[in-house]
């Protein structure tokens, strides 16, 4: 009896195999999300640490802007091109590339919103199946960007609704560093994220949570990503008042 | 004829052990008054270094975050004095204060065109205040930051050889500062570097880098300050300067901590512990070894003349002055041998000062130290007391063995 | 009525423990010594003569039988009374002198002066012609290393009389002398005891010395073997 109640307890770990890889396509954000978009986010944090309004666009796979709403932020924002963060503010006349670890604890990123790219800077090593969620034990590629501060990482989606429900970043030794929640999806088509909670367990602090405000797929300058020229970003209207 | 002359007398009697037991006893006195006066060359050093250093006399703070953190350097400007103006204008109304001098602590990354990049702790203090105060910046290379607040985009700092080193920078070069602001966003700077300094210390001159205040507020969006910084005319007036500064700030809201120097330097309490424990391990080292020699010499005298003491006792002197003819002797040597002692050791500490020996840097320092041994008046008395206690330790066996002797024995010892 | 004797003992013993075995120096001594006597206490080594003047002079005490001085039971004394009444009562001549190095002779002879408390003037005085009385006035400001064998002794006897004791305990006064500066030493104690009226007991061996003394006990293992008187004295 025992035995049986185990047995049927465990997952079984076997590599990917055709239908796993169908899942794990599905279930990439950075993929099923749209490549061009502005969204407005509202994040907030459990123990009732002021809450922030961020404003973000995304031009491609791999470029996103956001800026911090609130007047004393005024002309700064975080640049993400391809794995590399950068800080744009009005004191610094360029673009200041932000190490992993800073932009790492820094407030606004794509894990925020998206996770990460589990198809193409992952290899699936092994894969958990159970009854219902599937957990993709996920190694960064080599050579792969996000190698450095992503080393390893668990995707765990579930099989039924084919969504995402967590994403674990683990360290190269086996600790697990963030843990990133899908709390629901604002399009259940394109799996657009309405709200997600992201732990760091490293670090302890409150949970902090993301939701999403605003969301429009459109066209976006290639200006607002540039490393060398800020004008097309000063051209942005005022940002809106802070909550 | 008094008891203490004849003791006195005995002591001439072998002259060679007196001057050996003498020796002892002197050389022992010199060696606490120059370790004495050593220590309070050190404490005053770096009592001094550290006030004039960067700690000041007292600091001004939030009480909340001074609470549970006296000793720290680093106090975040997110806890910081808001209306920091009127409490300085306070503050240096009051008789024997120098300056109250406005602080910015800030921590982040400093990071150049090429892409290098290092931690750095800044400081950002008031300049012709801190002169004032006598606040002394090792400027190695280039400028100060100038005196006048800088305009948008001229930002100036200087920065520690170490940190200049680790980044490749020198006077003139453009780097970036980046920190977290008091909202908790990150924020850059760019910096000009005016020059380099050294704060003295090894460790902290890898990441250290001072720089205006208005620059300081800038990077962390803030009118805010960390702390103000008092400084006296006189060390010594801190306890008085402390009550008076506590009691114009003692309606404050948010309430106001003063914190003493003292303070927020456990590292200064660390070194006098260890220096207190130093000199307590040699006072106990030459205490023993006076103690033994001395105890020794007492117990020949007593025991080369049993006869004699024997002789004393049969005609009638009692056993207390016997013993207490020996006490005397080593009264005198005590006394004596402090004395010669005392004379040593002003000879000594005046000859090294005159010699003016240069100590290779302390463990952490940068720069190499000039060896002064202060003179201590009350050491020099404190000694002749310890050597007077030591001696008396020293005639105990003696006196009891005295006191212990059969005359009938003592007569008839050969 | 007659006077007390000066010393009264009645069945003196006294022990010694050398190691496993006891020694009985003194087997129930009986001696009685008048005012003005001069007596000499003689025997061969062991005999005993050195613990009877101890016991006399309150320097040790008796294991059995009694001493009266001056009337006054010794056993009754305590250790201060004892030092007082050695301080104020007796004297004392030893073999090697036993002055103090540092001490003048004047310094010496005025140490009894000194612990009875007589005033600094009056010690110098008394000193002094104590000195002169041993014929040691012109040498009193030098030190006993200074001095030859005899003259030690003289300032050890005028030490022993400065202060006037009603004896004097001499243990072989003239044992480290020659015998020509013996003999003087035992004329100068005579003359002090007519002078005087100081009881002497003198212990010794020194054959000369016991033939010229009025009365001699004479000690064998312990016990008193005689008690002669000169018929002259």
């Amino acid at each position: 009896m025992a035995f049986a109640g185990l047995a049927h307890a465990a997952p079984t770990v076997t590599p990917p195999a055709a239908e796993q890889r169908v899942l794990l396509a599905r279930t990439n954000l950075f993929s099923s999300v749209p490549q061009q978009f502005h969204a407005m986010l509202f994040v907030s944090w459990s123990d009732g640490l002021r809450p922030l309004r961020v404003e973000m666009w995304r031009g491609g796979r791999d470029r996103m802007l956001a800026r911090v709403l609130g007047p004393r932020q005024a002309g700064r924002f975080l640049l993400q091109v391809g794995a590399e963060h950068y800080l744009v503010a009005p004191g610094a006349r360029q673009p200041v590339k932000l190490g992993a670890g800073v932009a790492a604890a820094g407030p606004v990123s794509f894990e925020q919103l998206l996770g990460v790219d589990v198809e193409r800077d992952f290899e699936t090593e092994r894969v958990e199946a159970g009854e219902r969620m599937v957990t993709f034990h996920l190694v960064a590629r080599a050579g792969s960007a996000v190698a450095r501060a992503t080393p390893r990482a668990r995707w765990v989606v579930d099989r039924i609704r084919r969504q995402p429900v967590r994403l674990d970043i683990v360290l190269a030794d086996g600790r697990t560093s963030r843990v990133v929640e899908f709390a629901s999806f604002a399009d259940p088509r394109t799996l657009v994220p309405a709200k997600l909670i992201l732990k760091d367990v490293l670090r302890g602090g409150p949970p902090m949570t993301v939701e999403l405000e605003r969301f429009e797929p459109m066209a976006v300058p290639d200006g607002l990503f540039s490393l060398t020229d800020g004008a097309v970003r000063a051209q942005l209207p005022p940002a809106p008042p802070a909550p | 004829m008094k008891l203490a002359l004849l003791a006195l007398r005995n002591l001439a009697r072998n002259r060679r052990r007196t001057a050996i037991s003498l020796a002892v006893v002197a050389t022992g006195t010199a060696a606490l008054l120059l370790t004495a006066g050593f220590m309070a060359f050190s404490f005053e050093g770096l009592s001094e270094a550290m006030i004039h250093g960067g700690l000041g006399h007292l600091e001004i703070a939030l009480g909340s975050a001074s609470a549970g953190r006296t000793a720290t350097l680093e106090r975040s400007p997110a806890e910081g004095l808001d209306d920091w103006e009127v409490v300085q204008r306070q503050v240096e109304a009051l008789p024997g204060v120098l300056a109250a001098s406005p602080t910015v602590h800030v921590a982040g990354m400093v990071s150049t065109a090429s892409g290098t990049s290092a931690a750095f702790l800044g400081v950002a203090g008031d300049p012709a205040r801190e002169r004032r105060m006598g606040f002394s910046v090792k400027l190695r290379q280039g400028d100060p930051v100038p005196d006048a607040p800088p305009r948008e985009g001229e930002d100036r700092v200087m920065i520690a050889q170490g940190l200049a080193q680790a980044l490749g920078v020198g006077p003139g070069s453009r780097v970036t500062l980046l920190a977290v602001d008091l909202e908790g966003m990150l924020n850059a700077l760019d910096v000009t570097v005016a020059g380099l300094i050294t704060t003295g210390v090894q460790e902290l001159d890898t990441r250290y880098l001072r720089l205006s205040l208005g620059s300081a507020q800038r990077l962390l969006g803030t009118t805010r300050v960390s702390n103000l910084l008092v400084t006296l005319d006189r060390t010594s007036r801190t306890e008085e300067a402390l009550a008076s500064v506590r009691s114009v700030l003692a309606g404050h809201q948010p309430p106001l901590a003063v914190v003493p120097w003292t303070e927020r330097a456990p590292f200064y309490a660390q070194v006098e512990a260890l220096y207190v424990g130093i000199f307590w391990f040699l006072g106990t080292i030459v205490f023993a070894l006076v103690v033994l020699a001395t105890s020794n010499t007492l117990t020949m005298t007593v025991m080369e003349r049993f006869r004699e003491l024997g002789t004393l006792r049969a005609l009638g002197t009692s056993v207390w002055q016997v013993a207490g003819l020996i006490g005397l002797e080593a009264v005198w040597l005590g006394l004596i041998g402090g004395v010669v002692g005392d004379v040593l050791g002003a000879g000594l500490i005046g000859l090294l000062n005159a010699i003016g020996i240069t100590m290779p840097p302390p463990p952490g320092a940068v720069d190499p130290i000039e060896l002064r041994v202060v003179f201590v008046p009350e050491a020099f008395g404190g000694a002749i007391l310890l050597m007077l206690t030591v001696l008396a330790l020293a005639a105990v066996a003696p006196v009891l063995r005295v006191a212990r002797l059969r005359i009938v024995d003592a007569l008839t010892h050969t | 009525m007659t006077a007390p004797p000066v010393f009264d003992a009645r069945g003196l013993s006294k022990r010694f423990h050398m190691g496993q075995a006891t020694v009985e120096a003194l087997r129930g001594v009986d001696l009685q010594v008048s005012a003005g006597e001069v007596l000499v206490v003689a025997g061969p080594s062991g005999s005993g003569k050195s613990t009877l003047l101890h016991l006399l002079g309150t320097l040790d005490e008796p294991d059995a039988g009694a001493l009266t001085i001056d009337g006054t039971p010794a056993s009754s004394m305590g250790e201060a009374e004892r030092t007082a009444f050695r301080r104020i009562r007796l004297g004392f001549v030893f073999q090697t002198f036993n002055l103090l190095p540092v001490l003048s002779a004047q310094e010496n002879v005025e140490l009894p002066l000194w612990l009875a408390g007589v005033s600094s003037g009056e010690r110098r005085r008394r000193a002094h012609e104590a000195l002169a009385e041993v014929g040691l006035g012109a040498r009193r400001g030098h030190r006993p290393d200074q001095l030859s064998g005899g003259e030690r002794q003289r300032v050890a006897i005028a030490r022993a009389l400065v202060h006037r004791p009603l004896a004097v305990l001499a243990d072989e006064p003239t044992g480290n002398l020659d015998s020509g500066t013996a003999a003087e030493v035992m004329e100068l104690l005579m003359s002090l005891n007519r002078a005087h009226g100081t009881v002497f007991v003198i212990a010794t061996h020194d054959a000369a010395l016991i033939a010229r003394a009025p009365r001699r006990v004479a000690l064998h293992d312990g016990r008193v073997a005689s008690d002669e008187r000169k018929a002259s004295a």
